[in-house]
């Protein structure tokens, strides 16, 4: 009896001291979808958790802004390079919903190399009453039907299934950092250290690279892009920031190959701050435009900017 | 050096990571020659020490701006014989199919004590060959530190008029040290090419060093005394460190 209650009180402490999560539950990004009802998570285990707002009740009026599980599925799975023996995490770098159109919600997921576009969609329904097979599914011997009878919809529990409908694959030889989806909503960027390619959400087999900064001579590389995104109305314009502290904004109706850009935004150095770590807390870690698409914000290693589209040399606020 | 199946902890590479991303504080500015040598270290530790193709590609680029910004520092204040060292070092790392860790550990060991170093690179010995046209900053690097030695206090000017000098007579007096390595050697291997390349672990696309795995290390660590069976760079590792010892003790 005492070494029951001994056992019980070591698990039980044991539980609560020991935090079950491993590496593989680190979540690696995050990102809701456009109405705020959804919220999508994925970690570094390359699965991807998506969370529903509760629904409003007059009972429990406190209760909304809570998320509960809504769906979780496995998006991403470890893969070998052999050709350079390197492996290739499974880790979910970003994830971007798309707008909804119907009554399933797509989002595209992606790790360093490869890009997923998910549907995921709610069941309640199940049809029930076939005439060549039974409800368990095995098939009916023919030769015992002896009358017909037309299937019906029940309702079942809610079932939310998650299936892959694209996989945009070998396009990068960088990883992945970003991917952006158009206001035109039939393409998308997805970003590497050095390029930048545009996609059709349709086509998966071919990709059209848009940036190119990969110098000719490696040696020479200074510069990485760290991140994309389109304008949220502009279907021709997005930006890009590197890892010098520098946003580019590029038109696409210019060129096919938009390595030259149209406004280029930078904070000259400080010269009373600087260190040898100047450069490397420069580098922008995201870039988002504003709504109206007249600003944009950047968040580098100690500070937040919002930028003034109209103006390059400086940004309009820093928050520190 | 690590050995097989030894695993990095996470904990000191985040420390040693946070140490170098913290920024000064208060807005110092860090010039001091500790702190500089202190951040080249941790630096080139984390690009040519164990496991450099864990870093990516970002962070890679990162951290070598800082070296190339202490590089240039050096060339500034007119240590330009440890600059120079550097650059040279850095190209000849990039060139090599496998990282010689004993030249690494060597030069890592030579950049600290500047004294031996100038000892070093001022004794005289005959070249085995005279160097062909110069192209790359190798022999840039090359000529810098003709142009350096023979004067015996440095100066940063002769070192910037000298990558548009031919390369002189001077050469014939150069280092051993730096002419045992032959341009083959120092091949820059172009990205695209890399699933060309030999050894067990090909080249990842970085710009920097080809991965090392812990297995090579130990291998060229413990290639030393083998006889047979040894590729191209390990017997020039052997050579190379020979030599330098040689000079080192004065034998």
């Amino acid at each position: 009896m005492e070494e029951e209650s001994d056992t019980r009180k070591i698990n039980n402490s044991f539980l609560r001291e020991h935090n079950y999560a491993t590496e593989a539950d680190i979540i690696s990004t995050v990102e809701f979808n456009s109405s705020g009802e959804l919220l999508a998570t994925g970690d570094k285990g390359g699965r991807v958790v998506v969370f529903q707002r509760e629904q409003e009740s007059k009972s429990q009026p406190q209760r909304r802004g809570e998320y509960n599980v809504y769906s979780t599925f496995q998006s991403h799975e470890p893969e070998f390079d052999y050709l350079k023996s390197l492996e290739i995490e499974e880790k979910i770098n970003k994830i971007k919903w798309l707008p909804q159109q119907n009554a399933a919600y797509f989002l595209l997921s992606t790790n360093d190399k490869t890009v997923k576009l998910w549907k995921i969609s709610e069941r309640d329904k199940r049809p029930e009453g076939y005439n060549l097979k039974d409800d368990d599914g095995r098939i009916r011997d023919p030769s015992t039907i002896t009358s017909l009878r037309v299937p019906v919809l029940q309702p079942m529990d809610l079932m939310v299934e998650a299936t892959a409908r694209r996989v945009f694959s070998n396009a990068h030889m960088y990883h992945i950092n970003s991917i952006s989806v158009n206001s035109d909503y039939q393409t998308y960027i997805s970003t590497d250290d050095l390029r930048v390619n545009l996609w059709n959400l349709e086509i998966t087999d071919r990709s059209f690279n848009i940036v190119d900064i990969k110098p000719a001579n490696m040696e020479e590389l200074t510069e990485v892009i760290t991140s994309a995104e389109f304008h949220p109305q502009q279907c021709h314009t997005f930006a890009y920031s590197s890892s010098k502290g520098s946003i580019r904004l590029c038109d696409m109706r210019e060129a096919a190959l938009c390595d030259k850009h149209c406004k280029y935004f930078e904070e000259p150095e400080d010269p009373s701050t600087r260190s040898f770590f100047s450069e490397i807390i420069s580098s922008i870690s995201d870039v988002k435009f504003s709504h109206n698409g007249r600003y944009l914000m950047t968040r580098d290693y100690l500070t937040v900017k919002v930028w003034d589209l109209q103006m390059e040399n400086k940004p309009l606020e820093t928050y520190q | 050096m690590l050995g097989n199946g030894v695993k990095r902890k996470l904990d000191d590479d985040e420390d040693v990571l946070e140490e170098e991303r913290r920024p000064p504080s208060g807005g110092v500015v860090f010039q001091t020659s500790s702190t500089r040598q202190t951040l080249l270290n941790m630096s080139l530790m984390k690009l040519y020490g164990p496991r450099p193709a864990d870093l990516r590609l970002q962070r890679r680029v990162l951290i070598n701006n800082v070296i190339q910004r202490i590089h240039r520092d050096f060339r500034q204040e007119g240590g330009g014989r440890r600059g120079a060292l550097l650059l040279l070092f850095i190209d000849c790392e990039r060139g090599r199919e496998l990282p010689s860790a004993s030249i690494f550990l060597l030069l890592f060991f030579l950049l600290q004590h500047p004294l031996l170093l100038d000892h070093l690179l001022l004794s005289p010995r005959t070249p085995p060959s005279p160097s062909p046209s110069p192209k790359d900053s190798f022999s840039s690097a090359l000529e810098e530190i003709e142009e350096l030695c023979p004067s015996s206090s440095s100066s940063s000017s002769s070192s910037s008029s000298s990558s548009s000098e031919s390369p002189s007579p001077p050469l014939a007096q150069s280092h051993s040290f730096l002419t045992d390595f032959t341009l083959d050697d120092v091949l820059f291997t172009d990205i695209d090419t890399s699933m060309y390349d030999l050894g067990p672990s090909g080249a990842p696309p970085s710009k920097m060093a080809p991965m090392v795995t812990a297995d090579d290390l130990v291998r060229s660590m413990s290639g030393f005394g083998a006889t047979g069976g040894q590729n191209q760079p390990f017997k020039m590792d052997l050579a190379e460190l020979d030599h330098i010892m040689e000079v080192l003790v004065g034998s």
